[in-house]
């Protein structure tokens, strides 16, 4: 039995609605989509990338090493590969995100295992599937020996910085990381205590608390705000009070996984 | 004029960069339609495993009952399967876990019902794709029962097992679990120390915190912790001591742990 090439089984990367399918045997031009093709041989061929990059079209899964900076990679305009599909992973543990745009569509990749599976419709390019095996999650500073003595100012225990990707409602939990010899607690004065979770770069107070028994708190409180868009978010949690401690808490931001 | 094609599994494994294909002139030549591939993929062969398994070249898609007994999966090493995706599923809702592993520092732990694992062999080992669990990775801890200290050292309230899936953060809550004619409750007479602890694991104090002046409590203590080295099975407790006076008493709480 003789046998042909066919080389254009890398070069195609979708099916066009007049390909031909081997119905005779003179037709040499089996074109396929890359993807099916993959699936069906339980492969994909992925592409490694260290730098700025263009995705191109016989690109499947990009693995993107952001180890030397920040990295962008640009998608082609979904108009033009419709239906196509393509998989984003950031592969190294560093602080650099991987930039995936086309110009409308954005998202950054920041955690090391993060990702995401795209897919072109004529509305852009749509989210099929994310995985993240960190979170948006991050740990504010340690108030340390806090202590405010004025119930006319707003003063900052501690504060965490947290970039929204989604509309996932974020979890704002104080809680104590004090050492045994210094255990944590927030100590009211009884009096006419106040405290706040509060977004700095929005201006949005969340929410407002009052406490009037004195006594060291074990605990701090918890709050869920939504936020109203996709961005940054600097939370604080403050204090107005005659005479409040606030001792090695910690302010926690995480976002909703479900 | 459409001929009756072959069996689409018995194409080679490897994509290869030239793709041969059989063309001759008798109407035997390799034949596919389109069809009949995405029919493949939308109805792929799955590999039922209910018992210890070493992933053949061919598998894909293997469906794992756990039902009868743990299951190890020995899948191979990611060099010897560059390139490839294997999707595993636990299809059972037994405590029995499926444990995927390939020997040499890949491993990941199915212990839900529907919980999905999708991984491609790399240079630098397994990478996962794609994880979903439609329960989520949890443990509930002992029951403090009537626990009561009056020493100055630290001795357990609850304690808690679990093995850290990803690098997502840990939530701990101490939470009542009491009854109408028991009601759960935390107190100390006059100082309570706290504290979450990995002992055994060596990653220590997690936090600790004090309270006084305080009666009866039957919520509140609670941390979110960072995750370093998934994979690694933690016990974690929650523990008490007097402040170097009085009683800390603890009625029905327990510590639980629930990645999020």
């Amino acid at each position: 039995m003789a046998q042909k090439v066919i080389p254009e089984l890398n070069a195609e990367d979708e099916i066009l609605p007049a390909t031909s399918f081997p119905l005779d045997d003179t037709i040499q031009s089996y074109k396929a989509l890359m993807s099916v093709l993959s699936l069906f041989t339980g492969k994909v061929n992925p592409t490694l990338v260290t730098g700025d990059y263009t995705v191109q079209a016989t690109d499947q899964l990009l693995l993107v090493d952001t180890t030397l900076g920040e990295t962008d990679i640009t998608l082609p305009d979904p108009d033009e590969v419709l239906k196509r599909v393509i998989l984003l992973q950031k592969t190294d543990g560093s602080s650099s995100d991987a930039n995936v745009s086309d110009g409308v569509f954005s998202w950054a990749l920041s955690n090391e295992g993060e990702t995401i599976v795209l897919i072109a419709t004529d509305l852009g390019w749509r989210i099929l599937n994310h995985y993240d095996p960190r979170g948006q999650f991050a740990l504010g500073n340690d108030s340390d020996q806090f202590q405010t003595s004025d119930d006319s100012v707003w003063a900052t225990a501690s504060e965490v910085v947290v970039t929204c990707k989604t509309l996932r409602p974020i979890r704002l939990v104080l809680q104590g990381i004090g050492p045994n010899s210094d255990g944590s607690h927030i100590n009211f004065s009884g009096f006419t205590d106040k405290w706040r979770f509060y977004d700095a770069n929005n201006d949005i107070v969340i929410c407002v608390g009052r406490h009037d028994s004195a006594g060291e708190v074990p605990h701090g409180p918890r709050a869920e705000f939504q936020p109203p868009a996709i961005g940054t978010y600097n939370f604080k949690f403050q204090i107005a009070s005659g005479l409040t401690d606030c001792i090695h808490m910690q302010l926690a931001a995480i976002a909703d996984t479900r | 004029m459409p001929k009756t094609i072959i069996e689409l599994d018995t194409l080679t494994e490897e994509l290869e960069e030239t793709f041969l294909v059989p063309v001759d002139t008798g109407g035997q030549s390799f034949k596919a339609t389109l069809a009949q591939i995405r029919n493949f993929v939308n109805s792929p062969e799955i590999t039922d495993v209910d018992d210890d398994y070493s992933v053949l070249p061919a598998d894909r898609v293997l469906a794992v009952d756990a039902t009868a007994e743990a299951i190890d999966l020995e899948i191979p090493e990611a060099d010897d399967a560059l390139n490839r995706v294997l999707l595993i599923t636990k299809t059972d809702n037994s405590a029995n876990f499926v444990v995927v592993d390939d020997g040499v520092g890949f491993e990941f732990t199915l212990k839900n019902q529907g919980e999905v694992l999708q991984i491609i062999g790399t240079a630098t080992g397994w990478k996962i794709l794609n994880h979903f669990d439609p329960v989520g990775n949890k443990a509930f801890g002992t029951d403090s029962g009537a626990y009561t200290n009056a020493t100055n050292a630290y001795t357990t309230i609850s304690t808690v097992t679990l093995i850290p899936k990803s690098r997502r953060p840990l939530e701990f809550t101490v939470q009542p679990l009491g009854e109408d004619s028991d009601p759960s409750y935390i107190e100390a007479t006059t100082q309570g120390i706290f504290r979450l602890i990995d002992d055994a694991g060596g990653l220590g104090e997690l936090g600790v915190v004090r309270s006084s002046s305080i009666g009866k409590q039957g919520y509140g203590y609670s941390w979110i912790v960072d995750v370093n080295d998934p994979g690694v099975s933690r016990t974690y407790s929650f523990q008490s001591r007097n402040g170097g006076s009085g009683t800390v008493t603890a009625n029905r709480m327990r510590l639980v742990v629930r990645e999020v």
